[in-house]
């Protein structure tokens, strides 16, 4: 009963806010969503874009400085940020940076 | 003049196109099959199995009699050295708990990824493996053929793998579809069709040492057996402090004695009859398919102090054979009795299932826990293997 419960737990938790396996995360604002890239773009990764209103912890927690900033996880881990700076736009080979992580991280597997 | 140079223009810019589109193609599908694929041509060579102890016996000197000196004789076995060949390829992904053992691939991993009902990434994966081996001078061929698609929603997979030196040889094909649950927990359910060569609960000597007629006498009793395989039993009587013994000697059939006693030949010859016949009754026997359907569950959670995978696949008592004689299926297996098949018997289902669980905890820097397990029971026969542990580093 109480493995079942556990399951269940992690199971539910894992809606909650998952990072495991490759996840990338856009932490943004409504004033720039202009400047947000788009997601899809990236291959073999779970994505999902986080507006600052809504989260405001997980801002903090993730200690955000520059809106927008792309986070790329891997098994809840940091692997990588791309931060737009002052200028509130991201790098244009932001997509290609992330990717190339990404890859990295799946050869490894093999 | 115009007309002419637009049309070309235009057949030019959409040939460009279709190439584009054709180079796409081909980027994409050797995305898709090849990239990070391995291929390997590996081979290993170890000195062989050496006996423990040496066995020495004695022969008479071909120039002396019963009591001149003798001949020692080395009668221990001597092999040549064992070795492994093999060629393959392989795009299988290790989960994150995994470590790649060596900094190559020789074909003698174990992936959890291959009998798990799911991938560490989703896409095709495979694993074509063939190699030769010889150990204690017996030459092998085996190997191992693994193709898998996992997407969001289904699993296929197709599998072949053959191991001669512990006369292995299966093949599987199934398809499921895939429902996860959160990111973590995957559940499937198919169908899977399987093969076995070996006739699971059917056992040609019982049967036939079995056999006896209207008043209950055995039809075939043991001895005869020997005569089948061209052994024949010799009457003898000896003389013993007044008293006359009697027993039967037997012959192989070149003429030589091989047991002095009818007890002695039970023991050793027949043993070896035995099997020797239900080989033979085996090998008359086509290879069995039988096609289940079956049901999966999958967890995964991996963080880098903890991490747990746990996998099962449930195969229900609703199978089918497809292939093989039915009569000899694994359904008849308590069907079997003296004078073969009972006229009255039913088929009986069964249950087959596979169970895995890989742990591991890094309670700090200094100790960790582990455990690994799996447990296959698929007809008669049981594989299982488990580890359990601490580490703790000094430092």
């Amino acid at each position: 009963m109480r493995l079942l419960l556990l399951l269940v737990l992690l199971v539910t938790q894992s809606f909650a806010q998952d990072k495991s396996g490759i996840s990338v995360v856009q932490f943004s604002a409504a004033f720039v969503e202009s400047n947000e890239i788009n997601l899809k773009q990236l291959k073999d990764c779970s994505s999902e874009t986080l507006h600052m209103g809504k989260h405001a912890e997980v801002f903090k927690n993730e200690n955000i400085k520059y809106l927008p900033t792309l986070i790329l996880y891997h098994n809840g881990d940091e692997i990588i940020r791309v931060e737009s700076g002052i200028s509130l736009k991201l790098p244009e080979d932001s997509v290609i940076i992330i990717q190339d992580e990404i890859d990295k991280i799946l050869e490894s597997k093999f | 003049m115009k007309k002419i140079l637009a049309l070309i223009l235009l057949v030019g810019i959409s040939l460009n196109a279709q190439e584009k589109e054709k180079g796409k193609f081909f980027k994409d599908l050797y995305k898709e099959l090849f990239k990070y694929s391995t291929i390997y041509v590996a081979g290993d060579i170890n000195n062989s199995y050496e006996e423990a102890t040496k066995d020495y016996f004695v022969r008479t000197n071909p120039d002396g009699g019963l009591y001149d000196i003798p001949v020692v004789v080395d009668g221990t076995n001597y092999y040549e050295f064992d070795y492994r060949y093999g060629i393959g390829v392989r795009k299988l992904a290790r989960f994150d708990y995994e470590i790649k053992d060596k900094h190559y691939y020789d074909g003698s991993e174990k992936n959890t990824g291959l009998s798990a009902p799911t991938s560490a990434v989703k896409g095709l994966e495979y694993v074509f493996h063939w190699e030769k081996q010889r150990e204690r001078d017996e030459v092998f061929e085996n190997h191992r053929y693994f193709l898998r698609h996992t997407g969001d929603y289904h699993i296929v997979k197709v599998e072949s793998r053959k191991q001669e030196n512990v006369d292995f040889n299966y093949n599987s094909a199934e398809i499921r579809a895939r429902l996860p649950i959160g990111k973590k927990l995957s559940i499937s359910a198919g169908a899977i069709y399987r093969t076995h060569t070996r006739p699971y609960g059917y056992n040609p000597v019982e049967i036939w040492l079995n056999e006896t007629d209207d008043n209950g006498n055995a039809v075939n009793p043991w001895y005869t057996l020997g005569f089948e395989y061209g052994y024949d039993d010799h009457f003898t009587t000896t003389e013993y402090q007044g008293q006359t013994l009697y027993d039967w000697y037997w012959t192989d059939p070149e003429g030589n004695i091989v047991a002095h006693t009818d007890l002695e030949f039970r023991e050793t010859v027949f043993t070896h009859l035995m099997n020797r016949y239900n080989k033979e009754q085996w090998a008359l026997l086509d290879d069995f398919g039988v096609i289940s359907p079956i049901i999966g569950l999958d967890f995964y959670h991996y963080k880098n102090k903890f991490w747990t995978h746990m996998y099962a696949n449930y195969l229900p008592p609703y199978h089918k054979y497809l292939k093989g004689d039915v009569d000899f299926s694994y359904f008849n297996r308590n069907n079997w009795g003296a004078g073969g098949l009972r006229e009255d018997s039913s088929h009986e289902q069964w249950e087959d299932w596979q169970a895995g669980i890989i742990m591991g905890w890094k309670l700090n820097r200094s100790i960790g826990l582990f455990l690994e397990g799996e447990y296959t029971k698929f007809w008669d026969s049981e594989i299982y293997n488990t580890s359990i542990g601490l580490n703790i580093t000094l430092r």
